[in-house]
């Protein structure tokens, strides 16, 4: 089910109102867990099979580790085979291609076949999620979860299910523990957080997304003024498209007295390369901080091995948006920037920008490497990759105009950019939160009847449901 | 029932009554701006068609309609064929596919008698995935009877989503209202010529297959009954498959239908003439201006075969 679905307006106010009526846990875990699996299901009913295969096999290698004895051993298995499921629907084609054509360019055939299987939708999040779980019950940092349909909920927990937050068991487990009572604070907070990702996905990502993709997905009959629109554009698109998912899902979840992570920190006014990583898509970058970099060796090594480490964790962290060479391009640019600000820091020491010029400068240099790096990541192959690289450095005239993109898109975009520089400056609290209550309500309404007038109302998938 | 709960309930209440006089006050300045708008190409042909002034040569479909088929050379020709002058409009529009034509014939045959309908289609927009393009029309939804029939049967929750005058007017709608009241007339009858010429050395997306096309029942139901109708309203309707540049599949089950539903069915889908001619191609899948000329002249010969002056 999507967020941007008229059934999900059916959906999850009839999900809160079931919820609060019902007054103990022990009626609200299956309940949730049921409402959880039905928001799933409404996509390929039959891949619901695959979370409970995976939250199995994380429950019993839990329990079997801490039982005590073999821990490395349950640990292995456990993560083998959340992984060879990942892999057989994910990555498996990927490789297979890549095998073939080396072989064939030895003169050797591969005879093994592409498997024909559609990607489970957010089966890298609830993987993850699952496996963040487990590492923190063999490093003894979590106690097992003894109750199977808590422990389901928490892999399944439908704001968070198919695009996170990647939530972190010590965080949202002990939640599903408590008795969480309505608060007409947490529900309104929720609602608000819940409108702006609403804002964010409608009218500003998918209106921008008909530019992106009239650009992306016809290279060749676009100039490189267009392809550096359509690259700014496709920066704020995913921003705003997973963000405004993020949005939603931290809403929702908050609306029911759950708290989960923030997952975007305003990310395009980051100062540099080191800093954007702990803005953008925190869950996930803090996940391969805790159960990649860090067990690498993280950055206590030499230096070249710190490097190494850096540029492993960004490859595979390409890897998991997706199989596919632009992917993983786009995490060795990222693991190449990481790579050059940890030797620039190492040769120069970290910068103080302690003016408003040097900080826009700094801001607006960061961005440029981000959206340098979009390119790969939102092109249809890498060949196209490098020519609208090429075409934005050569092949400049008139862009392509679409009104209705750069009217309501460009709107949108300042609003958004309006709001960010605005909680980054600390300025007052905005119209959702002011102390005149009929400004509170109007800007409610204003805010929901731009989104219904200028929305981009078609149900479009999130981009992130992919990975 | 606690504090909390009432307070919010309190705050809900005042949220809904404002967003539904918000709703109410912009339904009524949209719908009476609506009804006043001029015959323009910057709306939908599902929506312009029930306001503009009633042409008897009515061109519809897709944007292969709006960019392939010069209504000024049609209507010149047409007057000489049919032997009296004819007022031809090109309705195509991007995204407006069969199901949403088809609707649009139906409705205007509830209040005008056309001499000719020509529906550019092509088998591929028989796929049940354009069923929902039929939602442009929402701005009629309470005005047109037919249309509100199709737009309920193509989505099940439209009949509730449907109720609020804002989201009729979605997905930047005042926006193309504006640009139809105030960019004035069209200059060419709707038809949009295509200047640039297609680049063979760039990289195109594959052409649309009928290979894993799912029909969709509701169309191929419509096309009858539209079949039917102009049978008993004495209305001529031809259909169309004008040319692609590099055919990837056929149109079989546009020729099929309309075999059976009796419709003469003229097919340039793979002419040899046009196929692989670049000069004559903006993209692979839109003729550019000369390309459009010369289709609609080769069209016009074809025309001299099927519409004899009536009796």
């Amino acid at each position: 089910m999507l967020f941007n679905s008229f059934k999900f307006l059916i959906f999850f106010p009839l999900v809160c109102l079931v919820y609060f009526l019902l007054r103990s846990n022990r009626s609200r875990t299956p309940f949730l867990l049921v409402a959880s699996y039905f928001f799933y299901m409404n996509w390929k009913p039959v891949y619901a099979v695959l979370i409970l295969a995976s939250t199995a096999i994380t429950y019993f290698g839990a329990l079997l580790m801490e039982r005590g004895g073999r821990k490395r051993l349950w640990l292995s298995l456990a993560i083998i085979l959340n992984l060879a499921i990942l892999f057989v629907f994910k990555y498996h084609n990927f490789i297979n291609g890549a095998v073939a054509t080396l072989l064939n360019a030895v003169g050797l055939r591969w005879p093994v076949p592409d498997f024909r299987l559609l990607l489970p939708v957010g089966i890298s999040f609830y993987t993850f999620q699952a496996l963040g779980y487990l590492i923190d019950v063999y490093r003894g940092t979590l106690r097992a979860e003894r109750n199977f349909l808590t422990y389901a909920l928490f892999v399944s927990f439908f704001p968070q299910l198919v695009a996170g937050p990647i939530e972190r068991a010590r965080n949202l487990l002990p939640q599903f523990h408590q008795e969480h009572r309505f608060s007409y604070t947490e529900a309104r907070e929720g609602l608000c957080q819940m409108l702006w990702g609403f804002f964010m996905k409608l009218c500003v990502a998918d209106v921008l997304s008909q530019y992106v993709d009239a650009v992306f997905n016809n290279v060749g009959q676009h100039n490189g003024t267009s392809m550096a629109i359509a690259s700014i554009f496709f920066a704020f698109q995913i921003y705003c498209d997973f963000g405004g998912y993020s949005n939603i899902a931290i809403g929702a979840a908050r609306v029911m007295g759950f708290g989960l992570m923030e997952n975007f920190h305003r990310p395009y006014l980051s100062l540099g390369i080191k800093e954007f990583w702990k803005r953008w898509h925190i869950s996930l970058s803090s996940w391969f901080m805790d159960y990649l970099y860090i067990p690498l060796g993280g950055n206590r090594c030499s230096r070249g091995r710190h490097l190494f480490n850096l540029m492993v964790t960004f490859l595979v962290s390409g890897l998991w948006h997706g199989a596919n060479w632009t992917f993983l391009l786009w995490g060795a640019l990222h693991g190449v920037y990481q790579v050059v600000a940890t030797l620039w820091r190492q040769l120069f020491g970290i910068r103080q920008y302690n003016s408003l010029l040097k900080r826009i400068v700094a801001r607006l240099f960061c961005f440029v490497l981000v959206v340098f790096a979009w390119i790969f990541f939102r092109a249809n192959n890498v060949g196209e990759a490098f020519t609208i690289v090429s075409n934005i450095f050569t092949n400049w005239a008139m862009p392509y105009v679409d009104t209705s993109v750069f009217s309501i898109g460009l709107a949108g975009l300042a609003l958004l950019v309006a709001k960010d520089v605005k909680d980054e400056a600390g300025w007052p609290v905005g119209a959702f939160h002011s102390k005149r209550r009929w400004v509170r309500y109007l800007s409610v309404v204003g805010m929901i009847s731009f989104i219904l007038l200028f929305g981009a109302l078609d149900g479009s998938q999130f981009i992130y449901f992919q990975f | 029932m606690n504090h909390e709960v009432k307070h919010f309930l309190r705050s809900l209440t005042v949220v809904a009554i404002l967003l539904i006089a918000v709703d109410i006050c912009f339904g009524l300045l949209f719908d009476r701006a609506f009804l006043r708008l001029p015959r323009s190409d910057k709306m939908p042909s599902t929506i312009c068609h029930r306001f503009v002034d009633r042409p008897q040569v009515m061109l519809i479909g897709s944007s292969r309609c709006h960019h392939h088929y010069d209504a000024t050379l049609l209507a010149d020709s047409i007057a000489s064929i049919v032997g009296k002058q004819a007022d031809v409009f090109n309705y195509g529009l991007d995204a407006i596919y069969v199901g949403s034509s088809l609707a649009v014939i139906e409705s205007m045959l509830q209040r005008h008698t056309p001499d000719l309908i020509i529906l550019d289609a092509n088998s591929h927009e028989f796929d049940v995935v354009y069923r929902k393009t039929i939602s442009v029309a929402s701005p009629i939804y309470w005005s047109d009877d037919i249309m509100r029939h199709h737009i309920n049967a193509a989505v099940w929750s439209n009949p509730l989503t449907m109720l609020s005058s804002l989201y009729r007017y979605r997905n930047a709608m005042p926006l193309r209202m504006a640009e139809a009241k105030f960019g004035g007339p069209p200059p060419l009858r709707g038809f949009v010529p295509l200047d640039e010429v297609l680049d063979t050395t760039k990289a195109y997306p594959p052409g649309p297959t009928t290979e894993e096309l799912v029909v969709d029942s509701l169309v191929v139901g419509n096309f009858r009954h539209v079949a039917r109708l102009c049978s008993e309203k004495n209305v001529r309707i031809l259909v169309v498959d004008s040319p692609r540049f590099r055919p990837t599949d056929n149109s079989n089950l546009v020729r099929q239908l309309c075999r059976e539903c009796n419709i003469p069915f003229i097919d340039f889908y793979d002419t040899p003439f046009f196929n692989r001619r670049p000069e004559l191609f903006y993209d692979p899948g839109h003729l550019n201006a000369t390309g459009a000329h010369i289709f609609t002249s080769l069209l016009i010969d074809e025309l001299r075969n099927h519409l004899a002056p009536r009796q």
